[in-house]
């Protein structure tokens, strides 16, 4: 017995066959021993199907491979998820950024032609009626003027018009402007800038002698960009 | 550490997130390239207002700088950027130029003074300018005189450069 501690006498028999010899019995004629002990006949397995080597991954493998439930599958995941998100967050910050052109030499124009086209003939109808007036009815017109400016040019505006007011209405003036041309010489989407090609007439009366004269000239309009529309900012004439 | 239910459950929803991502991102590339499309043509058109200017302000100085101590070369200076009916007017009319220029010691110069486009498509243009300048010849005595001219200009883009069609002035 293997559990039994003490060591057997008897001789180990065979050690490669664990049966004895066999034992002699009366009367029964006894068989020679064989000479070698034949081990029993191994057993023939059938050969294993030939199968592609598949590395089957262990338990551990499995949850660190690249299956579904894989470690490396959730880390590739993660840097999808993070690449995207960078290459998302790039076409948002393209798409929301302003690249707001600044107007230079070659590029005087950054509005687009609707915008420009507006503001020029804002600029033009109110030069219009800022240089167009009446003694009859001076002060009005003045006010009406002053709504198409801005508020520092207007306050220019109105004290240029104060000064001369009494000899304008002394002489019975009238001034009437007309733009015949004009065209955008700088735009962006706060100011633009206006040349305007004018023709003014003017008819008063000096020394109970009544004169007209006609003149011809060119202005440079700056017209600003408020929640009132288009207002004038500042008119520079040659 | 995950238990591997729970990965699994982290891992679809991490490619369902990367599935999302890709749509929006495919999504904006297409918005990008019609950004960058649209922002490259409103270059193009802003530049072309420069192009027109800095054409009609050339001609335009070539027209009021002439000397009759260098005729020729004044007039060519103005026949190198017209085109048309103008640069045909102009091409005929150089020898009596010349000649008036000579006969009456002309001196025109000047500078312009704005120029304001009035209209404009891809390949023509009409452009209003403003110049300040001075003349003198026989009539002034050779003194310079101020003269400020209203000019307006027909310009049409021949092989990629602005040239003048046209050029009038506005009374």
């Amino acid at each position: 017995m293997a559990d039994n501690p003490r060591k057997s006498r008897r001789p180990a028999v065979g050690s490669r066959t664990p049966t004895g010899r066999p034992r002699k019995i009366a009367n029964t004629p006894v068989e020679p021993a064989p000479s070698v002990v034949e081990p029993p006949p191994p057993v023939v397995e059938p050969p294993p199907p030939v199968v592609e080597p598949v590395e089957t991954p262990a338990p551990e493998q499995r949850r660190t491979g690249a299956g579904l439930g894989g470690r490396r599958t959730t880390f590739a995941l993660i840097a999808a998820v993070v690449g995207l998100a960078l290459v998302g967050a790039g076409e948002v910050v393209y798409l929301v950024r302003d690249p707001a052109p600044t107007v230079s030499a070659a590029r005087p124009v950054v509005t687009g032609e609707l915008t420009h086209r507006a503001a020029v003939e804002a600029a033009a109808r109110s030069t219009e009626q800022i240089l167009s007036t009446s003694y009859e009815d001076y002060d009005d017109q003045v006010d009406q003027a002053a709504a198409k400016m801005t508020d520092g040019f207007a306050a220019e505006y109105r004290e240029t018009s104060a000064g001369i007011r009494d000899k304008f209405v002394a002489n019975k003036t009238r001034l009437q402007v007309k733009a015949i041309a004009q065209g955008v010489v700088q735009a962006s989407p706060a100011q633009v800038q206006a040349l305007l090609f004018l023709d003014q007439y003017v008819q008063k009366s000096e020394n109970g002698k009544p004169s007209t004269d006609y003149r011809q000239y060119r202005a440079l309009v700056t017209v600003v960009h408020t929640d009132h529309g288009w207002l004038v900012s500042n008119i520079e004439t040659q | 550490m995950l238990v591997p239910g729970t990965r699994v459950g982290l891992n679809i929803v991490l490619y369902v997130l990367a599935l999302l991502l890709a749509c929006g991102v495919v999504f904006g590339g297409v918005l990008v390239v019609q950004e960058h499309r649209d922002r490259d043509r409103a270059a193009g058109e802003q530049e072309r207002y420069g192009d027109v200017l800095a054409s009609a302000r050339s001609e335009v100085e070539a027209f009021i700088n002439i000397d009759y101590r260098q005729a020729q070369e004044s007039i060519d200076a103005v026949a190198a950027g017209a085109t048309g009916k103008f640069a045909t007017d102009y091409d005929s009319r150089t020898k009596n130029v010349i000649e008036v220029l000579e006969r009456n010691k002309s001196v025109m110069d000047g500078q312009v003074l704005w120029a304001g486009v009035t209209t404009l498509d891809p390949d023509s243009a009409t452009v209003i300018v403003a110049t300040t300048g001075t003349v003198a010849n026989v009539s002034t005595d050779n003194k310079p005189v101020a003269r400020y001219f209203r000019l307006k200009l027909d310009l049409q883009k021949v092989g990629g450069a602005w040239k003048t069609a046209d050029l009038e002035f506005v009374g």
